[in-house]
């Protein structure tokens, strides 16, 4: 095992081996480029890059292809804690379709290197998983993306499926579900091998919510870039537009009001609770838990009210946009600071009362209900090896023992104590049993957010929004957010009054395979319950 | 979902859209199904919110089903993929006769933030007669119901925006 690098205040870093070169030093014995933490590898020291990975703690944020070079998004070990980001990119300039790839050693690259496939015709070497992510051809091109798209028929044969389980072939059967289930959640189809009782294969196709978000957030103005950012996925879109917004304020180098960031870490808090509260739902529902799955949806739509009531808004879709908030109590027009305080702290409040009364009851009733907790150990499980090597955040990172959470070393954050809830389990009920501490916390940290939005405090007050205009000359910026369900960073990049291109990181597309592997193993029965209790979004998963 | 939908879906893709709809007689129960045909899910939460919530929907005589074919209204959440069209297009053809379309959200309409590209064929609108759209992104349950009554009732009240 590797020692891991001390870090020693101004970033300097000192191995035990100062022989050994580390992820951080190959990258930046790079070309430099116009961006800070950005260089161009060579080939081979893309090749010494990907052998390095096999003993660092790197962590590997991102990856995406622009058509001319590949970018690799690493952070010098877990994001979260003291240090928080410490990210460096390197890029790597396509000479041909391939790449050398990551997934062999970072399996958390597959999702990405799927994609880039798919969208740009990239292939990379030594990919751990081969399957096609989002192109089952049904589009009008292959390689969509690229310069040279190759025009379909827009027919295709039945999908590829792995060869049945000799367990399932001999004695079970195969069911699938989906992509239409009358049910509320995005489009996705899933294969069961079932026998003896037990799921044995779980097979997931996945595509049909693709959009093409990369391709339209590209060459787009601020505006529309900002909107879409939000329409990724509705269980983070305030994560998502945050991201995105912090992105391009850091490309510009605006600096953002302490309280702007306040608000919109109370915003996501808010969009926590709401995106927990759908997923327990929908999890207690699939359990039939009736009466649990009621309570549970009237309370998040209780939340949904309070926040119309309060900022014009059910979903707080658009609340974050590049430049600060943009805030319509009950209202669509941009209000005075004070009024919006007031009104903020109001909502603060009245999600308060939800925490300390109808939250508590139904945490109660969901002990109290056998199907949803003794009814769910056990299954679905995600090994703590698995949740390590993917880098796993978010309730499910936190239900197998990884308590990273970025929200420690954000900025917006600050003044609020966070308290990340760990279990040990990893399985259905322990990540239930999470999203209701998550809850909590949630709630805890509103509370102490509506006691800052106070009006009486007379300092200097700078406004919500500050309107921001693209430079002429290119620049490039990354943020990360807290999601509901891990880490979300986005890198963008700006030229000539527009948004050129947009790097998304979601973490659905690394649980979507997560799913895949711990869902195999627990009864039919249970099968609807336990996949909803990992709250994978396909829409987020096929951006 | 039968394999005959997934079938459907990898032979049928770009059919083009079926004859115009018969009007809807009003029966009680209406019987709807749901799809999204993908979008950022909003709208979708927004119908399992108005589905799921105090929102007097079995008073109104509004129920929900699993199953197509049992369905008098098709609900479409969402900008139609082209992975999706023969999906919903399939859910179409096993609903019985007399059937509606209702498109809710500005995605299910005219494909709203997701307009037609290599992947994404758009909005109801263009390609079949939709009974009921409801606008906004994402419209409010209560503009969602406000929509199926104003399709139900005889004179139509004009649909609230979101
Ligand atoms: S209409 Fe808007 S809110 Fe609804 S699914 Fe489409 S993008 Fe999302």
């Amino acid at each position: 095992m590797s020692i891991p690098p001390i870090l020693f205040g101004g970033g300097a870093l000192v191995t035990q081996e100062p022989s050994r070169p580390t992820v951080r030093t190959l990258i930046r014995n790079g070309q430099k480029t116009e961006t800070a933490w950005r260089f161009e590898l060579t080939e081979d020291a893309w090749f010494d890059l990907v052998e390095c990975l096999r003993d660092d703690p790197a962590v590997l944020l991102g990856l995406w292809c622009d058509g001319k070079a590949v970018h690799a998004f690493f952070n010098d070990g877990v994001p979260g804690g003291e240090v928080g980001l410490r990210p460096l990119m390197a890029s790597l300039v396509l000479d041909g379709p391939r790449y050398r790839g990551f997934s062999a050693i970072r399996h958390r690259a597959a999702p990405f290197e799927r994609m880039i496939r798919d969208l740009w015709g990239v292939e990379a070497m030594d990919a751990a998983d081969t399957r096609p992510l989002v192109d089952r051809g049904a589009w009008t091109v292959t390689a969509p993306l690229s310069e040279r798209p190759v025009p379909t028929s827009g027919m295709t044969d039945m999908p590829e499926f792995a060869a049945p389980d000799p367990v399932v072939a001999a004695q079970g059967m195969v069911f699938s579900r989906g992509p239409a289930s009358g049910g509320s959640e995005g489009p996705v189809h899933f294969r069961l091998g079932v026998a003896n009782e037990r799921v044995r294969t779980v097979e997931a196709l996945t595509g049909f919510a693709h959009r093409g978000m990369e391709a339209r957030m590209a060459g787009v103005s601020l505006t529309e870039a900002a909107a879409l950012s939000g329409r990724i996925h509705v269980g983070a879109s305030v994560a998502h537009q945050w991201a995105f917004s912090a992105a391009v304020e850091q490309a510009m180098g605006t600096t953002i009001a302490p309280m702007i960031g306040h608000i919109r870490a109370m915003l996501c808090e808010i969009e926590r609770i709401h995106t927990h509260l759908t997923s327990l739902a929908r999890t207690a529902d699939a359990a039939g838990a009736e009466m649990l799955a009621t309570r549970l949806y009237k309370a998040r739509d209780i939340l949904s009210r309070v926040c119309q009531a309060a900022i014009g808004r059910r979903l707080l879709l658009d609340c974050v946009v590049p430049g600060g908030v943009t805030l319509a109590i009950s209202g669509y027009e941009q209000l005075p600071e004070d009024v919006v305080l007031d009104g903020l702290r109001t909502l603060c409040e009245e999600i308060a009362v939800f925490g300390t009364g109808d939250f508590l009851d139904i945490q109660a009733l969901w002990q109290a209900t056998g199907v949803v907790t003794s009814g769910l150990v056990g299954e679905g499980v995600v090994p703590r090896s698995l949740a390590d090597a993917l880098v796993l955040g978010g309730a499910i990172g936190r239900s197998c023992g990884r308590g990273a959470d970025l929200r420690q070393s954000m900025e917006a954050y600050s003044g609020v104590r966070i308290r990340t809830p760990v279990a040990i389990e990893g399985d259905a009920a322990a990540r239930c049993r999470i999203r209701f501490e998550d809850i909590a916390e949630s709630l805890r940290m509103i509370a102490a957010f509506g006691a800052m939005f106070s009006p009486d405090d007379e300092a200097e007050r700078p406004s919500f929004l500050v309107p921001l205009k693209i430079p002429q000359e290119r620049c490039e910026g990354y943020a990360a957010v807290e999601g509901p369900d891990g880490l979300i960073c986005h890198v963008v990049i700006l030229q000539a009054g527009r948004v050129e291109r947009t790097f998304i990181a979601e973490p659905a597309g690394v649980l979507q395979g997560v799913q895949e592997t711990a869902l195999p193993g627990s009864s039919p029965s249970k099968f609807d319950a336990v996949r909803c209790s990992f709250g994978v979004s396909v829409a987020a998963v096929d951006l | 979902m039968s394999t005959v939908l997934i079938r459907a879906l990898f032979t049928s893709l770009l059919a083009p859209a079926g004859p115009a709809l018969p009007p809807v007689v009003s029966r009680s129960p209406l019987v709807f199904f749901h799809v999204d045909s993908g979008g950022c899910e909003a709208c979708s939460l927004e119908v399992e919110a108005l589905r799921k919530g105090d929102y007097g929907l079995a008073e109104a005589g509004i129920v929900f089903t699993d199953a197509p074919r049992l369905a008098d209204m098709l609900l479409v959440t969402g900008t139609c993929t082209r992975m999706m069209a023969p999906v919903v297009k399939a859910a179409w053809e096993a609903m019985p006769q007399p059937k509606g379309l209702l498109a809710v959200g500005a995605c299910a309409i005219d494909g709203g933030p997701f307009a037609e590209n290599y992947a994404v064929l758009g909005g109801l609108e263009k390609r079949a007669s939709v009974d009921c759209a409801i606008p906004g992104c994402p419209p409010t349950p209560d503009a969602i119901l406000q929509g199926i009554v104003n399709l139900l009732s005889p004179t139509p009240a004009p649909i609230m925006e979101a």
